[in-house]
């Protein structure tokens, strides 16, 4: 009888999945996702956690229950220290395994699979802590070493793919993954382009992100996201901050958000932060002071908390967006408001 | 010709600024010790980011204190960059430095920062006021001004639940405290202490009273910041319960285990109990968090183990280690059978809401152990 091991669909479920489906499918073990995060999932997962950690983990953790009713026999829950050379994820991306396993301990029968996941390390490291996780796993320490070698060879054509200038979701769509519920590619008529800012995770989980990606869509809003800008051009944005952040998808972010401020291709930025994320409190202001500094693209600051529902939300994107099209249809330089115009530009005079 | 000295700013941090302005002094500053009052919380709030922590807030209105009053130079805790797998930066306290430059600068402030880190930068510093020998003496005295100064709040906090006539502790605290800032010699020094020693020993004392001892754990800011914390600290020890800090200054100064930080240990006498403390935690939280999750759970664990009759967990609103660290003291306290108050601070705590929850607080904890008032 198969293994079965349980990933839950949250967190770095939208950065590197397609290296442990590699590695968990060449150890031959059963891969079951957890479902699309729904109102019952983040309910079970609030019950555990309190209102004070973000709703990703919260969610994190509603996932994890979700799998054990799934009966899985193991819950794949990485202690992930950093993805990224010279960086940090987050503390409680650090301390996720210590958590679930505080929170969890009275209730369930619960089985982690856990390794510590540190790319300050070299990659040695990497592979063998992946052999070993294969190793305790399974048994069998020759299947382990290929499945450690097949993770680190896809995880070396990720990197290239990033250096050659090629985006995170072409890659993922070379392994045919798509967990982005949204269709990113154009369909229908799209009047404007916006930069849409976020933590992946958030961003590309349609119910956390009140389906965010695929309202502006529907608005006919071309969305271009962080992970689908080439790699090199981010890390331009990021020369300009003196001192390095140490969180890496903060200054992914970042980078993305500079950008979309600065060029002119672009119409404006959403970006979108959460309730109890540490490094968007840095992230955020550091947007905002970058914007009084110089010209730049009108930015639409979306804020979730548990609190905030989909109405108010719909209702900031429509008014954001429709002043969009009004500086579009009027060609304003960006930053008069509209009500600045003079008779003039009315009648169409385009000066 | 005299000499104009530049005007360095920089946070008070409770009274930890005493043994710095020393320090400072020799290196050839004129120091700027900005008040810690409502006001400078309000400023400091008012251009901070909303989710952002207490302490990050104050220190940005008494830096805007500061350069009011004509600082040119602020004085930071630079951080400890990014590690392999230890210590490092996980916290934001790393990066605060730099958000506070960011938003000083937009507000329209002219000045440098001085980032305050053990190492060369500060040694040269040093030296270009001080003669070779002179700038030895001046870290030793230094050292033990700072430890002195820890080792009268520690005995404030020991004694005061015993003082017969309220206040008198603290009267003799803030006496000795204004002593501290004059000496400047390992001499004198040595005299304050057992100066120090000698007016606890002589305060009139109710040895009769039963005291419990419950000290706090927690993010290290608004441990060791009474205007951060209300100053519930005072509050115990009326309530006859012996306070404590678990993370001083000196922790996060001498206590990262390296070879420098071992030297200065030696020195000073002081006892790391780093490795204890992490040991203790490890079965709760495994792996080093940023902040000092890591070391508020296992000081949790060692003060159980000790005997001691509870804690106060005290952290400001949206500390992540704290928040993670949380969730393992509940078990602690099953696991242990040991008494833990939480305690967020932020801006709007009153001191009248946090009093009656350390009354409430307290008086359970002796019904507990069954001791009398």
């Amino acid at each position: 009888m198969k293994i079965k091991v349980g990933i839950p669909r949250a967190l770095y479920f939208y950065e590197i999945f397609i290296l442990w489906k590699a590695f968990f499918r060449a150890l031959r073990v059963e891969l079951i996702i957890s479902d699309s995060t729904s109102e019952t999932i983040l309910r079970e997962g609030t019950k555990y956690l309190s209102h004070e950690f973000c709703l990703p983990v919260r969610a994190f953790i509603g996932h994890v229950i979700n799998l054990l009713e799934k009966k899985v026999d193991y819950v794949f829950v990485p202690r992930s220290i950093s993805l990224e050379h010279k960086s940090y994820t987050c503390p409680k991306m650090m301390a996720l395994p210590d958590i679930v396993k505080n929170v969890l301990r009275n209730e369930r029968e619960l089985k982690i699979l856990s390794l510590n996941i540190d790319l300050n390390y070299n990659r040695l490291t990497l592979f063998r802590r992946y052999w070993w996780l294969g190793i305790k796993l399974t048994g069998n320490p020759i299947a382990a070493l290929f499945a450690a070698v097949k993770l680190l060879s896809v995880k070396k054509k990720m990197d290239r793919d990033a250096s050659q200038g090629r985006t995170r979701f072409q890659t993922f769509e070379k392994f045919g993954f798509n967990p982005f519920e949204f269709e990113h590619k154009h369909i229908g008529k799209k009047h404007l382009k916006v930069g849409v800012t976020g933590f992946s995770y958030i961003l590309y989980d349609k119910y956390l992100s009140h389906d965010l990606l695929n309202n502006l869509g529907s608005m006919g809003v071309e969305v271009v996201t962080a992970e689908m800008l080439p790699l090199n051009l981010i890390e331009e944005e990021l020369k300009e901050l003196p001192k390095l952040m140490p969180w890496h998808l903060a200054r992914r972010i970042y980078g993305a958000a500079i950008h979309f401020l600065k060029e002119k291709e672009y119409d404006g930025l959403i970006n979108l932060s959460c309730a109890g994320c540490g490094p968007s409190s840095k992230v955020d202001k550091l947007i905002e002071l970058r914007m009084k500094e110089k010209r730049s693209n009108p930015l639409l600051q979306l804020h979730l908390n548990s609190y905030v529902d989909e109405v108010t939300l719909a209702h900031k994107l429509k008014e954001f967006v429709d002043n969009l099209k009004l500086k579009n249809a009027l060609s304003l330089p960006s930053n008069d408001s509209p009500l600045k115009i003079s008779a003039r530009r009315l009648r169409g005079d385009p000066r | 010709m005299e000499i104009k000295k530049k005007k360095l700013g920089g946070f008070r941090f409770g009274d930890y600024y005493i043994p710095f302005l020393y320090f400072l002094g020799k290196m050839g500053y004129e120091v700027i010790v900005p008040p810690e009052d409502e006001r400078s919380l309000a400023r400091g709030i008012q251009h901070s980011p909303n989710t952002i922590c207490m302490p990050f807030r104050f220190f940005l209105g008494e830096y805007i204190e500061d350069l009011e009053n004509g600082a040119e130079l602020l004085f930071a805790f630079a951080g400890r960059g990014i590690r392999k797998g230890k210590r490092g930066g996980a916290c934001r306290l790393d990066f605060y430095p730099e958000m506070h430059r960011q938003i000083l600068q937009d507000l329209g402030y002219k000045f440098e920062m001085l980032p305050f880190r053990i190492g060369l930068t500060l040694w040269r510093k040093l030296r270009e006021q001080n003669s070779f020998f002179e700038s030895i003496k001046i870290i030793r005295v230094f050292l033990e001004r700072f430890m002195l100064f820890e080792h009268i709040r520690d005995l404030s906090y020991r004694y005061r639940p015993y003082e017969k006539d309220r206040g008198a502790a603290t009267k003799i605290y803030l006496d000795l405290l204004e002593k501290l800032k004059t000496q400047e010699s390992l001499e004198s020094l040595n005299n304050l202490r057992k100066e120090a020693d000698r007016s606890y020993a002589d305060m009139p004392k109710d040895l009769a009273r039963t005291i419990l001892r419950i000290p706090f754990i927690g993010e290290w800011g608004v441990q060791n910041i009474p205007f951060l914390n209300r100053r519930i600290d005072v509050l115990l020890g009326e309530l006859g319960v012996e306070a404590g800090v678990t993370l001083k200054m000196s922790d996060f100064f001498f206590g990262s285990g390296s070879l420098l930080s071992r030297l200065v240990n030696l020195i000073i006498k002081r006892k790391d109990l780093r490795s204890e403390i992490i040991r203790r935690a490890k079965p709760y939280l495994g792996h080093y968090v940023g902040g000092m999750g890591q070391e508020t759970i296992g000081y949790a664990v060692y003060l159980a183990q000790k005997g001691y009759d509870g804690a106060i967990h005290l952290m400001p609103a949206t500390c992540m280690p704290e928040i993670i660290a949380k969730t393992a003291l509940a078990n602690i306290e099953r696991d242990f059978n040991f008494p833990i108050l939480y305690i967020t601070l932020d801006e709007n705590t009153k001191r009248d809401d946090l009093e009656l929850k350390i009354r409430e607080f307290v008086t359970s904890v002796r019904a507990r152990k069954g001791k009398g008032q």
